[in-house]
């Protein structure tokens, strides 16, 4: 018999009312019958009895067993029932993937904020330990840089050396943050992972399929386009999973490339240091005395060089006093002259007064004795001037010997000067020498270790540029979260309305959008091994 | 005379790791935030000896800056490398189109941005 009802689930409701409050009541009865023969004690006889009972029985059994044939018909349903089956089960179906949608806002916004809040730390922190790390390098290559005095280095050492521990702070702040961040990010894959599951778990037990089975003749559109949203939905999360793993392997990537190049840069600052420390104890100890010993060469070479200028001022004095000496002398010798002529002219006087003597006879007797007198002037007079030549002549000789003989001297003693200086010199020689070899030596360590903490810095700063990759990615992946959760806000009007078909059209162009831009940076550290890639520098 | 490389990136640690490598190398470094501001200062004045730019900035992207700046007197043959996390060949021919001189693909390490860089710039 098949039943027609507008409303089947009230039907059947009543049915079953009827079923039960009969039960009932054949039971109360069965009840106060037992309680009734018992105080009555069977006044009516058996037989009366045990037919009363078997009619009642028979009675109950019938209409209960009629109550059971009723609710087993197949209850064929009008179409507005249909609908209402088909619409309660879209509004339950709906009713979860909105509490699903509303719990993941939450989330999504949540993990933005994070993410957000995140990676401001992130590259902040990082700016600040690698602009502090490069400028602690700028002033170790300054301090390091030429010329070097050792006071210099001596000053600059625990300076070098504070600045390798600030680095080294530096480092582990970074590697700090990197392990922080890369924990939110895997819990943050957790959550979602489990979200996930929840919701597939939930959708299969709705049984959409055995549901589509029932209408096989008026399938429910809407049915097919939410399997499709969740479909798409969660193709969007799966997309999102899979670039969240790859933002945990490169944070972790690259903070450990990071860390191995902190490392070279600080083995290699600690090695200028060290050899600095080395260097100086070493050596500096020895070109010290080795410095007092040049000052005092120089000194004495300072000396002798004096002790040179002086000599030609000595030679030009005693030039001066010979030439004055000699000018002495000759003006003396003029003077001898001048004597000789006088004495000369006295003689011939003398001579001719004797002559005119003799022609006066006896009357000049008196005048000859005169002129005899003034001859013997004139004799001595030349011979005073002869002495005083020949006296001239010997003081001269005695003027030069005498010079002669002081210029050996000072000669001879400036000789014995210079061969000191000249060992002097040499040792000067030696120990500068040595000083250049140590300078040089430094130089080239410096420099080489120079060139290798220049290649390590920019290795460092190559390698913090995942920074900026791993930020858009976590970009592109807030901003397919925003667009995925808009379009499920619009899921209920959509709904309603009946048709889907322009929602699935957007989410799935987000989601082709999502993973196409992702195909487009794929500049992951994973991606390192891929042949197809194209190369990282293209001129073109 | 140091040669000057004018870096834009939208990104503050792309222009602290390359403007301090490139400053290690020996190079003089100009920066602007975007291709507004370096189009600001290119029109100022500014005569770098090469150009290197961000593909996805906000107000104005890497390749509009390309296209404006090479419109530019004095920068039709200057050399321009863009440094992006974009790979695909699309781009890469919209940036030739553009005008680039290269392509640079994020990250680069130090020692290979200087290589690139002195292909580019002989002399350098």
């Amino acid at each position: 018999m098949a039943v027609q009802s507008k409303n089947n689930a009230e039907f059947k409701k009543a049915v079953w009312r009827t079923f039960l409050i009969s039960t009932v009541f054949v039971l109360v009865l069965v009840a106060l019958s037992v309680v009734f023969h018992s105080t009555l004690d069977f006044r009516l006889g058996r037989y009366e009895e045990a037919l009363f009972l078997g009619l009642v029985w028979l009675f109950f059994g019938v209409s209960q067993w009629r109550l059971l044939t009723v609710v087993k018909q197949t209850v064929t349903l009008t179409p507005e029932e249909q609908v209402d089956i088909h619409n309660a089960k879209l509004r339950y179906i709906f009713n979860r993937i909105s509490a699903y949608v509303q719990d993941h806002l939450l989330i999504d916004n949540k993990v933005s904020m994070d993410l957000d809040i995140t990676r401001d730390t992130y590259a902040i922190a990082l700016l600040t330990s690698v602009e502090s790390l490069n400028g602690q390098t700028a002033s170790l290559m300054s301090a390091l840089n030429p010329p070097y005095h050792h006071d210099d280095i001596d000053h600059a050492r625990p300076l070098l050396e504070d600045q390798i521990t600030q680095t080294a702070q530096a480092i582990t702040q970074y590697l700090t943050l990197s392990a922080h961040i890369e924990r939110s990010l895997q819990d943050r894959i957790t959550q979602f992972a489990s979200a996930l599951n929840d919701l597939k778990n939930e959708l299969n037990s709705l049984n959409v399929t055995s549901a589509d089975a029932l209408h096989e003749h008026n399938p429910p559109h809407n049915i097919n386009d939410i399997e499709e949203v969740v479909y798409l939905h969660l193709s969007i999360d799966n997309a999102i999973d899979e670039q969240l793993q790859v933002i945990a392997y490169d944070t972790k990537q690259s903070a450990l490339l990071l860390l191995t190049l902190m490392r070279h840069l600080s083995d290699d600052a600690e090695s200028i240091v060290k050899y600095i420390s080395n260097a100086n104890e070493k050596n500096i100890s020895k070109m010290e005395s080795d410095m007092q010993d040049s000052v005092k060469f120089i000194v004495s070479i300072e000396k002798f060089i004096q002790n040179i200028q002086e000599i030609p001022d000595k030679l030009r004095e005693d030039i001066g006093a010979i030439q004055s000496a000699s000018s002495v002398i000759d003006s003396l010798a003029h003077l001898v002259d001048s004597i000789k002529e006088i004495s000369f002219q006295t003689d011939i006087l003398a001579v001719n007064a004797a002559i005119q003597a003799a022609h006066a006879g006896e009357a000049g007797l008196g005048f000859k004795i005169v002129a005899d007198e003034v001859r013997k002037l004139a004799v001595n007079s030349n011979n005073a001037a002869e002495m005083i030549e020949s006296g001239l002549e010997k003081a001269r000789h005695t003027i030069q010997d005498g010079l002669k003989f002081k210029f050996l001297d000072e000669i001879m003693l400036q000789m014995n000067g210079a061969s000191q200086v000249m060992i002097y010199v040499q040792k000067l020689q030696d120990s500068q020498e040595d000083m250049q070899q140590y300078y040089k030596t430094l130089f080239a360590v410096i420099n080489q270790n120079n060139t290798k903490l220049a290649h390590d810095i920019s290795e460092v700063l190559g390698s913090i540029q995942y920074e900026d990759v791993i930020r858009q990615r976590v970009e592109r992946i807030q901003e397919v979260m925003v667009m995925r959760n808009n379009l499920l806000r619009q899921l209920s009007t959509q709904l309603s309305q009946g048709s889907s078909d322009d929602l699935i059209m957007q989410l799935n162009s987000t989601l082709t959008d999502y993973v196409s831009r992702e195909s487009h940076h794929n500049n992951s550290l994973q991606a390192k091994d891929n042949d197809d890639a194209l190369p990282k520098f293209e001129l073109f | 005379m140091a040669k000057i490389i004018f870096l834009v990136d939208d990104s503050a640690t792309m222009l602290m790791s390359v403007k301090n490598t490139l400053e290690i190398a020996g190079f003089k470094v100009e920066t602007a935030e975007d291709g507004v501001k370096a189009m600001a200062k290119l029109t100022a004045g500014l005569k770098p000896d090469l150009i290197i730019t961000d593909i996805n900035m906000p107000n104005m992207g890497g390749i509009e800056f390309i296209k404006k700046a090479r419109a530019l007197p004095g920068f039709r043959f200057l050399p321009i490398l863009t440094l992006t996390t974009e790979s695909q060949q699309g781009r890469r021919d919209e940036g030739k189109q553009a005008g680039a001189t290269g392509w640079l693909v994020k990250p680069v390490g130090g020692a290979d941005l200087v290589k690139v860089i002195k292909q580019v710039l002989p002399g350098a």
